[in-house]
Order: structure tokens, then C-alpha cells, then sequence
């Protein structure tokens, strides 16, 4: 097996053989509709509901908008996390929360490689966001602190991750190199 | 599944998120963190699927047409990838396959030991030419696969095909010829019977008992059968003395490496030990270099003697300088770097045809050619400087009439070859000659076939020549590709020939 450091140098040019590559992700005109889409949804709630200064929405919403485009969207929808979170009351209504939310995962969703495969990972990641939400986080949001809670989910999401990983090797029959 | 610098980024991303929204008693940044977590765990197992989908599927597969080839030959490579048929909904992922070369393989370079596949192709092709350095097995492991899920957050390597395995074969002389006239020799030794009555084992003839026979020579059975006493004759058997006279001078070295004359003629040498092994015949060696000899083994028939010259000739090589054995009876020999340079390569009847020839002509080029012509040493006393010849000289007392001598040279020193085997084959039962024509050794092969082909003829009347001496049998060693293709020739000219008048 080829050793660590030339597959992590290997890494970015594997990544140039992926459709799409130049824009990394859906092609470029659907990336900013859904970008643009995103924003206005974010911040037209955040500017309606929130009633937040114009001047603040604006300035997110620009912040945000330079993240996406430039950034992978993992970095636009954790920027959106904190000014929602710099913004939003400290008890949010469930359905502006979830608005929130849809848009955020909208930016997200922008490094899928194909409609198809956007529509696959939104309903996966509904899915597991929604059991996760509807179990864990209801219960410990009444119960603890939210150190727990933050705990408590880098706990569930690291044994899910070690768990696909286990499964992958047994899956391909790769125990015996991963042992070595 | 190995993490990329982007999934340790958004874990970091998720973290901050996190211990942020926990500083902060804001729970919509843990809402972002765990998206995060999530975003990461649905990329990991569609990737998972991915590849469980492309192994079922794709081709991966490494060929050679070769399975043998010498060190040095380059051999083609060949890597076929086909990703196969996989479902419309799940995109293809981008593929990497790397070839695992040995460390003794080279050809094979960063650049084309990979083939890469866009998720866009379904098949690659590439054919590599790898030579190997070494002898030995070369063992090309089954191809590396390296994959990367769509987001650049996974990597994958995954051992696939099979390995391939080709056997590197030392340089050596390939389709050795021995022979003569471009004929095949059937066989050079072999059992030695010396067709005449006496101790042995096989029975030849039968006789009646007369009176001053040994008692014990009766055949009990046949006097039986017979009621009268009879004698059963035995064919004599003895063991044949043979000693090999081996050219190591450094005209045995022309030719490409492991093919050169020497290695041709090594095989044969070779085949003599072992013959003289499996009928514990005694069996001698003596190597004889630009300075002298080099090499003497008396003959004798023991494991250990055979052994030894076995070691001994497969380590042989050509000796320029001069005589390395500290018993060398020709170190002081006189034999200067002039002589060596200066070799008779006439006869002395040809010499005197040509002084002859000279005398008669008032040309220019005669009149200057003259003097060195008159000045030259007698010719016997520039042969007898010659090292195979002083070499020989020296072993006369070895020779016997029991003993088999054979010569393994080529057609650089022809006189001096004449001379020795005149000599020798005066003082053995037999004389062997094992010629490699030069003519089959030039570097380079047969640009010119015309020329290639009077050479040959001209080694072959010489070889001819010298089996005219009585009790001397000289063959041609060589590669046979070669001999055919000038024998060819020659085949080509007579057919050409016999054509002609009929069209005329």
C-alpha cells in the first residue's frame, strides 16, 4: 500500500480529476443562486423577525456572502452559525430556528457534486439532524449545561464517524492492512 | 478511510463552533457544530457506499506478454482499468491506480507508473517498459487504487488485481550453434569404447576355450549350453585423459556483454566437465591470457577436480595483462607487446607466396612493403613466442597418446592456431577444435550481410583446413541466430543463381 504522506500529496490532484472541480461543487451559476438565495433567506428572517439594525444584517450578509464564494462551504455555514448566534434572541421561536437552519444548510449543500447527490446528503443529513434533534438534544438541553450538551454531541458524532470507519474496512476487506 | 486536511479543518471548525456556543450560552452555535459533525458523518457514509459499489464492479488488471527476459531487455507492462457499470444516481469517483515496480526494475518513473481516471471515463490504458537491472524474479504487486470522495474529505487506497511475475534471466549465450558448415553437430562426446577386445562390460564375442586361456574367463552358461567350454569376450573400456586448452586472450571478449565469444565457448568447456564427470574421465584446464597462462589444472578425476574447473569456468573471464600464475614457463618468454601486436596470421607457405608475389612486382606499394617483408623474424620463431603456442610447447610431456585435446579459441590467430594444433594432435590421440568465428560476434549485428558472408566462408576454409590435419576435428561455436542469417544469404544467392538461367 502506498504509504501516508504520498497519498496526502496526491490528495489535491486526485481532487482535479473530480467533474466540476473548478468550481468545487454544483457549476457555478447554481452556486450563487444558492448562495444569494441563502443569504437573502438568512438575513430577510434575521431582518423581519429579528429585527436586527440594517447595518448589521448588511455587514453579515456581506461577510457571509465573501466566505462562501471564496471558502468551502463548511466555513460559510459555521460563519452563519455565529452571526445568527451574535443576532439572534436567547430564546428563539423552533420555526425561525429552523429556517435558520434550512438556509445555512443550503451553503453546505453547495459542495454537492450533483442535484442528485444534494437531494441524497439533504435527506441524510435531515434525517440524523432530526433524530439527533428530536432525542439527544431535547433531553439534555432540559437537563444540562450546554458544556454537556457540546460534549455530549462530539461524543455521539465521533463514535457515529469511528463506526462507518470500522464498517468501511470490514466492508472492503482491509482489516488486515489496517492492523499493519 | 483516511481524513484529508479538510476533514481535520471542519472538525476544528465544528469545535470552535462548539466550545464557542458553550462560552457564549448560545445553543444555535452548537446547532452549527453539530451540523458539522453531521455534514461529516452523511459525506463518510456515501463515500463508504461509493466504494463498495466501484470494487464490485471495476477491472484492474496488469499483464506482461514476457514471462522470461534477460537483464538489461526491456519488457512491456501493461495496466487495463475499467470501472464497469456503476448506478446512474452515484457519482463516479476519481481513480488513481499505481504500479508497485520491484526495487530492480527500472523504467518506471512518478510520472507514468500512475494512470489516472476522471469520474467522467469508465476505461485507462497504459503500456510501461520496465528493464530489469538484476537477475532474478521480479515481482510487480497487485496495482494501488487511490480514491477521494467527492468533497476532498476521505482518501481510500485499496490493493487490486493481481500481482504479476516475470523471471530475469542472466545475460548468457542464447541458441548456442556447435557445428560446422552451418550443420548442427549431432554430438561431440559421448560413451568411448576403443573398439578392441579386453576387461569391460560389454560382451562382443564368443569363442571356444583353447589352452592357455584363463580358467576364470569361461562362460559357465554358454559351455553348457554349448557342451564344450567357451570363452566370452569383453569389449575393452578405458577412460578418456582429455585436456582443455582455453583462449582467454582478449579477442575472446568481443561480442555484446554475456554473449560475448569466451561465454559461447564457456558452455562447451562446460559440457566437457560434466560429461568427464559423469564417466569419472580425468579431466585438465589450461587458461591462457595475453601474458601466458593463466590457469592450469592438471588433469585428474576426482569430485573435487570436476568441481573445480566447473568454479572455475564459470568465473572465466578474458586475461589482458600479463601472466597472473606465479608458474607461469612463459613470464620470461620473451613475448613482447610488438609480437602480440605484430601476430603471424599467415602460414608460413602463404608467407613465402606473398614474399614471393613482392619480388615480382615493381610497383610502388611492392617496393615499400618489401623491407618489412625481408626484415621480419623467421616465422617459426614468432609463432613459438605466440602464448598458446609457448603455452602448449611447455605441455607436451602432459600429452600422451590417450589424451583427448581440446582447443577452445576463435579465428583471430589463425596461424598460430594451425601451429598448435599441428602440435598437438602430433602429440595426442585426438585433437578438438572449438572456433568462434569472429564473424558472428561483431558488435552491433549483421549491417552488412555481403561482408558477414565472405568472412564465414573465409572462417570455413580455414576451419576446414585445419580438420584436414589428421586426428583434428574443429567445429564452429556461435549464436545460431546469426549463422542463419548469413547462411540464409547464401541460400538466397544459389536460388538466385538457379533462377537466373531459366528466366534467361
Amino acid at each position: 500500500m502506498t504509504d501516508r504522506t504520498h497519498i496526502s500529496s496526491s490528495v489535491s490532484e486526485l481532487r482535479e480529476l473530480t467533474p466540476n472541480s473548478e468550481a468545487n461543487g454544483l457549476q457555478t451559476k447554481y452556486r450563487l443562486v444558492v448562495l444569494l438565495g441563502s443569504i437573502a433567506l438568512l438575513f430577510g428572517v434575521g431582518r423581519q423577525l429579528l429585527a436586527l439594525e440594517p447595518i448589521i444584517a448588511g455587514g453579515l450578509a456581506v461577510s457571509i456572502g465573501i466566505i462562501g464564494w471564496f471558502l468551502p462551504g463548511e466555513y460559510a455555514f459555521a460563519s452563519g452559525h455565529i452571526g445568527v448566534g451574535i443576532a439572534l434572541p436567547s430564546e428563539p421561536s423552533v420555526v425561525i430556528l429552523a429556517l435558520l437552519e434550512l438556509s445555512l444548510w443550503a451553503l453546505l449543500i453547495l459542495e454537492s457534486e450533483s442535484w442528485q447527490s444534494a437531494l441524497r446528503l439533504g435527506t441524510l443529513g435531515s434525517g440524523i439532524a432530526g433524530l439527533l434533534a428530536v432525542v439527544g438534544w431535547a433531553v439534555l438541553y432540559q437537563t444540562a449545561s450546554l458544556w454537556t450538551v457540546s460534549l455530549g454531541s462530539a461524543a455521539v458524532i465521533g463514535l457515529a464517524l469511528y463506526t462507518v470507519h470500522r464498517y468501511e474496512i470490514v466492508q472492503l476487506g482491509l482489516v488486515a492492512e489496517a492492523e499493519q | 478511510m483516511r481524513p484529508t486536511r479538510r476533514f481535520w479543518g471542519t472538525i476544528t471548525l465544528g469545535g470552535f463552533l462548539s466550545i464557542l456556543g458553550a462560552i457564549l450560552d448560545q445553543p444555535v452555535l452548537l446547532v452549527g457544530a453539530a451540523g458539522l459533525g453531521i455534514w461529516l458523518l452523511i459525506n463518510a457514509i456515501q463515500f463508504t457506499r461509493q466504494l463498495s459499489g466501484l470494487l464490485d464492479t471495476i477491472t484492474v488488471s496488469q499483464s506482461s506478454i514476457q514471462r522470461r527476459v534477460s537483464v538489461g531487455d526491456p519488457m512491456s507492462l501493461t495496466l487495463h482499468v475499467d470501472r464497469g457499470s456503476s448506478p446512474e444516481t452515484a457519482p463516479a469517483l476519481p481513480l488513481r491506480i499505481e504500479l508497485t515496480p520491484p526495487l530492480t526494475a527500472s523504467g518506471l518513473t512518478e510520472g507514468n507508473k500512475t494512470v489516472d481516471l476522471p469520474s467522467t471515463e469508465t476505461t485507462a490504458d497504459r503500456t510501461i517498459a520496465v528493464t530489469p537491472k538484476v537477475a532474478g524474479t521480479l515481482e510487480f504487486s497487485a496495482p494501488t487504487l487511490t480514491t477521494i470522495d467527492a468533497n476532498g474529505l476521505f482518501t481510500e487506497s485499496i490493493t487490486v488485481g493481481d500481482a504479476v511475475t516475470v523471471i530475469a534471466d542472466p545475460r548468457s549465450p542464447r541458441n548456442l550453434h556447435i557445428g560446422a558448415s552451418g550443420t548442427q553437430m549431432a554430438a561431440a562426446y559421448g560413451n568411448h569404447s576403443i573398439e578392441q577386445p579386453g576387461p569391460g562390460l560389454e560382451p562382443i564375442e564368443l569363442r571356444k576355450y583353447v589352452h592357455g586361456d584363463d580358467i576364470s574367463r569361461i562362460d559357465w552358461k554358454a559351455t553348457a549350453r554349448l557342451n564344450e567350454p567357451h570363452i566370452r569376450k569383453y569389449e575393452a573400456e578405458r577412460s578418456h585423459e582429455t585436456l582443455l586448452f582455453f583462449d582467454q586472450r582478449s579477442s575472446l571478449g568481443d561480442g555484446n556483454p554475456g554473449e560475448r565469444k569466451l561465454d559461447y565457448l564457456r558452455e562447451v568447456a562446460l559440457a566437457f566437465v560434466q560429461s568427464a564427470a559423469s564417466m569419472s574421465d580425468p579431466i585438465g584446464f589450461w587458461g591462457v591470457g595475453d601474458g601466458g597462462i593463466t590457469e592450469q589444472r592438471p588433469a585428474a578425476s576426482t569430485p573435487a577436480q570436476y568441481d573445480d574447473l566447473q568454479e572455475l569456468l564459470v568465473s572465466l573471464d578474458t586475461v589482458t595483462e600479463t601472466a597472473t600464475s606465479e608458474d607461469d614457463p612463459n613470464r620470461d618468454s620473451g613475448v613482447t607487446a610488438t609480437d602480440r601486436a605484430f601476430a603471424p596470421s599467415r602460414t608460413p607457405a602463404e608467407a613465402r607466396l606473398f614474399a614471393a608475389r613482392l619480388d615480382n612486382d615493381r610497383s610502388p606499394f611492392a617496393a615499400t612493403l618489401q623491407p618489412y617483408v625481408a626484415a621480419s623474424r623467421p616465422y617459426v620463431e614468432r609463432v613459438e613466442n605466440r602464448p598458446l603456442f609457448a603455452a602448449l610447447r611447455s605441455l607436451t610431456r602432459e600429452l600422451s597418446e590417450g589424451t583427448r585435446t581440446v582447443f577452445f579459441t576463435d579465428d583471430t590467430n589463425k596461424a598460430e592456431t594451425y601451429e598448435v594444433v599441428q602440435l598437438a594432435a602430433q602429440n595426442s590421440a585426438s585433437v578438438t577444435v572449438f572456433l568462434a568465428p569472429t564473424v558472428l560476434f561483431e558488435s552491433g549485428g549483421l549491417t552488412d550481410i555481403e561482408a558477414a558472408h565472405r568472412d564465414y566462408q573465409e572462417f570455413d576454409s580455414y576451419r576446414r583446413k585445419l580438420t584436414n590435419i589428421t586426428g583434428v576435428s574443429a567445429y564452429e561455436v556461435g549464436p545460431g541466430h546469426r549463422l542463419n542469417a548469413i547462411l540464409a544469404k547464401q541460400a538466397n544467392r544459389r536460388n538466385t543463381r538457379q533462377t537466373t538461367p531459366e528466366t534467361q
